[in-house]
């Protein structure tokens, strides 16, 4: 998968859906989600909680195989390639294809070794030193920590536990990096270092984002989804992409009158 | 309150000021038209009362964005409104204007036949500003575009104007006057484009997309 990927890595479009539904047993989480993401760019998922967005956020990585009865239908090309071929390894996936959650979740060990860890896991032991200060640099934490690389990586802020998370997802040299709710457990001026961060990431890297702040969408997306919750016969709510634009066009134009209820504030 | 509460007030507050205008201009064109100088003065003390209206929509505007960041057809609209309020302030100037052009010429010998230009032209201001803030207000995409076509024909009095200037320039009795009227128009014709600017407003706001008329 390595080889190929690599090779058709000057594809524009960094994802390709078509057609995917996510269920979990009987239960569709998202359905029918057709769309192109492009590379260098940021994407923001939008829309009210149970829409699916971060369902479906997870099957970009292949995170869902790790949930029993989860079952990913449709068609996911990353970088022309079908993420769910079945000579495709979960763990190359989820190398390239790094994730940030919503809490920051650092391994209770140095700083070090939180980002040594992915490297040792994927063999990328040479130059150690020098990967753990380029990570730490990209997520704009080393000049906060460099003097305290064994400090445990549970004493730092929520903020700078969270960057040191990005820099453990990029220190394995990912293409793409999927954000669910990266901010949501942070402060506003620990929210602005990672928005911060992430103009500066997309220069090197492709970032999907789930956000429930609006604003944070506008603020940081080129490109923006909006998903909704539609009630399906069984009484039950499924998720289903309404509008994707440019971000620009979402928030001063959008097409759907649904969009337009939800991002100012009438529904949701 | 709500921000649908705050547009709503912040649209009632602009047309509350197109009356304003409305009424100014007509005033202002009237005392032109009759030499009226009494009119005149007060037309021209009114002014701060449209720019105290504009200064307020200016204010609450401010303060809607920085509490409420609207989006999409509220920013839209909000947007709209401000940027109307503008031009309708500069209408309250051309009001102005046409006061002090009517305590300048009320005693020179001026050419009739001009002056009668001058107030078609001022007339006309009065229709297209008047249409324009009826298409905002509707939401009416047709009267937007009909009322901004109407300028050309202040363009063409305008011209008229200025070919009829040649054949009295020589008249020096009557110069003093030609003068402050040349002028006037030229003002005028800006009022034109006023108008027409609160037409495309219009039309953004239905359409969501910017075209110049």
């Amino acid at each position: 998968m390595e080889t190929e990927i690599t090779t058709k890595k000057e594809l524009d479009h960094v994802f390709t859906v078509r057609d995917v539904s996510v269920s979990y047993g009987d239960f569709t989480a998202v359905k029918n989600v057709s769309m192109d993401m492009f590379k260098n760019n940021i994407t923001a998922f939008i829309g009210p909680s149970g829409c699916g967005k971060s369902t479906l956020i997870r099957s970009f990585n292949r995170m869902n195989d790790l949930i029993p009865n989860a079952v990913v239908n449709g068609e996911i090309n990353y970088q022309g390639i079908n993420l769910y071929d079945e000579e495709v390894d979960p763990v190359q996936v989820r190398r390239r294809i790094g994730m940030v959650f919503q809490k920051p979740n650092p391994f209770p060990k140095s700083i070090r070794e939180n980002i040594t860890f992915g490297l040792k896991v994927n063999n990328m032991t040479d130059n150690l030193d020098e990967r753990v200060e380029k990570a730490l640099t990209q997520a704009a934490l080393w000049d906060e920590v460099k003097n305290d690389l064994d400090k445990n990586a549970l004493d730092l802020s929520g903020g700078q536990q969270q960057r040191l998370c990005i820099a453990r997802t990029i220190a394995v040299e990912p293409d793409t990096i999927l954000m669910d709710e990266p901010c949501s457990a942070l402060d506003p001026v620990a929210t602005k270092k990672i928005e911060d961060l992430m103009q500066i990431l997309v220069k090197d890297f492709s970032i999907l984002i789930v956000t429930h702040n609006m604003q944070q969408a506008s603020r940081v997306s080129n490109y923006c989804a909006f998903f909704t919750t539609k009630a399906t016969d069984d009484g039950r709510r499924t998720g289903e992409l309404v509008e994707y634009s440019d971000t620009k066009t979402m928030f001063t134009n959008p097409s759907e009158s649904l969009t337009e209820e939800y991002i100012s504030g009438r529904f949701g | 309150m709500s921000l649908e509460q705050k547009i709503n007030n912040l649209e009632t507050d602009l047309h509350i000021m197109g009356t304003l205008v409305l009424d100014s201009l007509v005033s202002a064109v009237r005392a032109l038209e009759d030499k009226d100088t009494l009119k005149a003065s007060e037309v021209m003390d009114k002014d701060d009362e449209i720019d105290d209206a504009y200064m307020k929509i200016d204010q609450d505007w401010f303060e809607l964005m920085a509490t409420e960041q609207p989006v999409a057809s509220d920013l839209r609209l909000s947007t709209s409104i401000l940027q109307a309020s503008l031009h309708l302030e500069r209408l309250g100037d051309l009001s102005v204007y046409l006061g002090k052009t009517t305590h300048e010429i009320h005693d020179l010998p001026i050419p009739e036949s001009l002056h009668k230009i001058v107030v078609e032209m001022g007339d006309m201001v009065i229709d297209m500003a008047s249409s324009a803030l009826e298409s905002l207000k509707n939401r009416d995409a047709e009267l937007a575009l009909s009322t901004a076509r109407k300028d050309e024909l202040i363009n063409s009095l305008y011209n008229k104007m200025l070919n009829e200037v040649p054949n009295i320039s020589g008249n020096k009795d009557l110069y003093s006057g030609l003068f402050r009227l040349i002028t006037c128009v030229r003002t005028l014709e800006r009022g034109g484009d006023h108008a027409v600017d609160i037409c495309e407003l219009a039309s953004f706001l239905i359409t969501g997309e910017f075209k110049e008329f």
